[in-house]
């Protein structure tokens, strides 16, 4: 398989990275889908076996093997629901709903932006969370600043941090082929 | 539209959306804002996304995600999966079976298989703690309060009429470009916990920055002195300079040098300010509660040990390695109390500890350890000497100490 330019097997270090970034967030939209944490993490599993059974696909970017993910993770909560569909015999069930194509989207940019903002916030320390946390909850740098008993220009200061870190973050496509030609120097 | 692009556009929707809720959008992006809200629908999905209690289940469900055994389950299965693809479709037909069976067994193992964590309840055993030591990392906070992060910028950091600032492998270097008395800018160097940084000053004195400490400077300094301000742990190898003393002032502290090496330890939650001289001479000075200076003069192999609470200020001859191995690359304790220790080792590796009983903390070590190694191979040693036991409460991320 080929991502951003770089020839990666199933079982390298390379892919290893992309598994611990993606693995999680697949798991969230089959979790939602399906309603069932279990279910979630198999669906998430299937996805990536599916993934490599075209070992010659060639994703552009990190970005388009994500999506590409995100397709298989639907198709297969799709197929799931149609067998357990065919499975019970309670009539009340019949009627099969999968769910639209604009829930899944929705689904999607719900954990992207969830994803991301964890990103943003996991890296900083356990003051300046507190910080974005009630910026997340809609406080203004005021109602902040008094709610923690610190500086307003502590609370910006903070919240400029975040924003460092969430850039960076959002140079993550970058980063990873930065990454992966660090490893090949070290192998 | 294919369904793979309305995807890459959502992805691409996130980042407007991250940045809303952290209150940093610039113009451009509040018009895309703007946009993105008009759009059917999407007013509502923004209330839902900006709902705590719907992140806290979204973090709920990461949290139970073992990466690790998710992975290992994953390469087992594409070894089923590539096993049976070399086959022909008859024995392929087998082999589904038997992968179905053999993916039912590996279910099994990891129930009940020997790798399976045998601590139910989120302990880990000292050797099982993989907790890396720190590494090299700071901020540099400008005066208009911009703080850079020194550990993603390479080579130049600032550069104008009379000051070239560059950053390389760990060293934050100031040069100046001509002589002038007249730049009063102030920088601060701050390191995190689990971080240390080394800091090559205008004038060329060296500072070694620990974990969790702050160094307040001028960028150049004035024609009469040198002072810096200091909170927590540094180590200074101070230019010789006749004209311009150099000065540290921590707390109520004051040390005044000319020209040498030293060490002062003077964290925040410390009670007590250490002050060891290893090279040269040194003047200390203490402003006592009632405004009086008390002072005195260092000799090599010596340190002030001066306790705020008590006033109390002692004198006493030490080795000087034990105060500044940390620079390099070492642990040395003689004697130390666990309590001494532990809050160096925390800071390091940036963990939370807790004694069990009362007592342990008194428990007194002495050994000479590689700084960057694994905490892991530092407990094992702990434990085996002092007949103690180790755990890491993950959850928590502290280390609970107990007399075995």
């Amino acid at each position: 398989m080929i991502i951003a330019g770089k020839k990666v097997l199933y079982n390298s270090k390379e892919f290893k990275i992309l598994f611990d970034q993606l693995f999680p967030s697949m798991c969230v939209l089959a979790t939602r889908i399906l309603d069932d944490e279990h279910k979630g993490k198999d669906i998430a599993q299937e996805a990536f076996i599916k993934l490599w059974q075209n070992p010659d696909e060639n994703f552009a970017t990190e970005n388009s093997l994500k999506a590409y993910l995100y397709v298989l993770v639907r198709n297969a909560c799709y197929s799931l629901l149609r067998k357990e569909k065919r499975i019970t015999k309670d009539p009340l069930e019949q009627h099969l709903h999968l769910p639209s194509e604009k829930r899944i989207l929705e689904e999607i940019l719900r954990e992207e932006t969830f994803s991301l903002l964890h990103e943003a916030i996991k890296e900083l320390s356990p003051q300046a969370r507190k910080v974005i946390k009630l910026t997340l909850q809609g406080m203004t740098n005021e109602e902040t600043a008094q709610k923690l008993s610190v500086s307003i220009n502590t609370v910006k200061t903070v919240k400029k941090r975040a924003y460092k870190a969430l850039r960076e973050k959002l140079g993550s496509q970058f980063m990873f082929i930065v990454f992966i030609q660090l490893i090949d120097f070290f192998n | 539209m294919r369904l793979r692009d309305k995807i890459l556009r959502q992805i691409a929707s996130s980042k407007l959306l991250a940045k809303y809720f952290l209150g940093t959008l610039n113009k451009e992006e509040q018009a895309e804002m703007q946009d993105w809200m008009a759009d059917n629908g999407n007013k509502k999905l923004l209330d839902e996304l900006g709902d705590e209690k719907n992140r806290a289940e979204r973090n709920r469900i990461i949290d139970s995600i073992n990466l690790d055994e998710e992975w290992r389950l994953f390469i087992k299965s594409m070894e089923i999966e590539k096993r049976a693809a070399t086959k022909n479709l008859r024995i392929k037909i087998y082999s589904a079976v038997a992968s179905v069976a053999a993916v039912f067994v590996l279910g099994l193992m990891m129930v009940f298989g020997p790798w399976d964590n045998p601590f139910s309840d989120n302990e880990l055993l000292a050797e099982e703690i993989n907790i890396n030591p720190g590494r090299t990392t700071a901020e540099l906070i400008l005066p208009d309060g911009e703080v850079i992060n020194l550990e993603a910028i390479k080579n130049t950091v600032v550069e104008d009429d009379n000051i070239k600032i560059s950053n390389n492998e760990g060293i934050l270097l100031y040069e100046p470009q001509k002589i002038v008395p007249l730049d009063t800018v102030k920088n601060i160097l701050r390191v995190p916990r689990g971080g240390e940084y080394q800091l090559v000053l205008e004038d060329s004195t060296v500072v070694w920055l620990n974990s969790e400490s702050q160094l307040t400077y001028p960028r150049i300094f004035s024609a009469d002195q040198r002072k810096v301000e200091l909170i927590g742990e540094a180590y200074f190898d101070v230019k010789r300079d006749e004209r311009r003393p150099f000065v540290v002032v921590s707390k109520s502290q004051q040390v005044t040098v000319l020209g040498t090496e030293f060490d002062i330890s003077a964290y925040e939650q410390d009670d007590r300010i250490f002050t060891t001289l290893v090279e040269g001479k040194v003047k200390v000075e203490i402003e006592e509660g009632d405004g009086q200076v008390h002072t005195e003069f260092l000799e090599p192999n010596e340190q002030v040990v001066y306790d705020i609470n008590s006033n109390d200020m002692k004198r006493d001859q030490v080795d000087p390695y034990e105060y500044s191995s940390w620079k390099d690359g070492r642990f040395v304790f003689n004697n130390e109390p666990l309590s001494s220790l532990m809050s160096k080792i925390s800071r390091w590796y940036d963990i939370d500890y807790r004694f069990e009983e009362e007592g342990v903390g008194e428990i007194r070590f002495t050994g000479d350890l590689k700084r960057y190694s694994n905490l892991a191979d530092f407990l094992k040693i702990l434990e085996v000497e002092k007949s103690l036991k180790v755990v890491l409460e993950e959850e928590e991320q502290t280390l609970v100490i107990s007399q075995q």
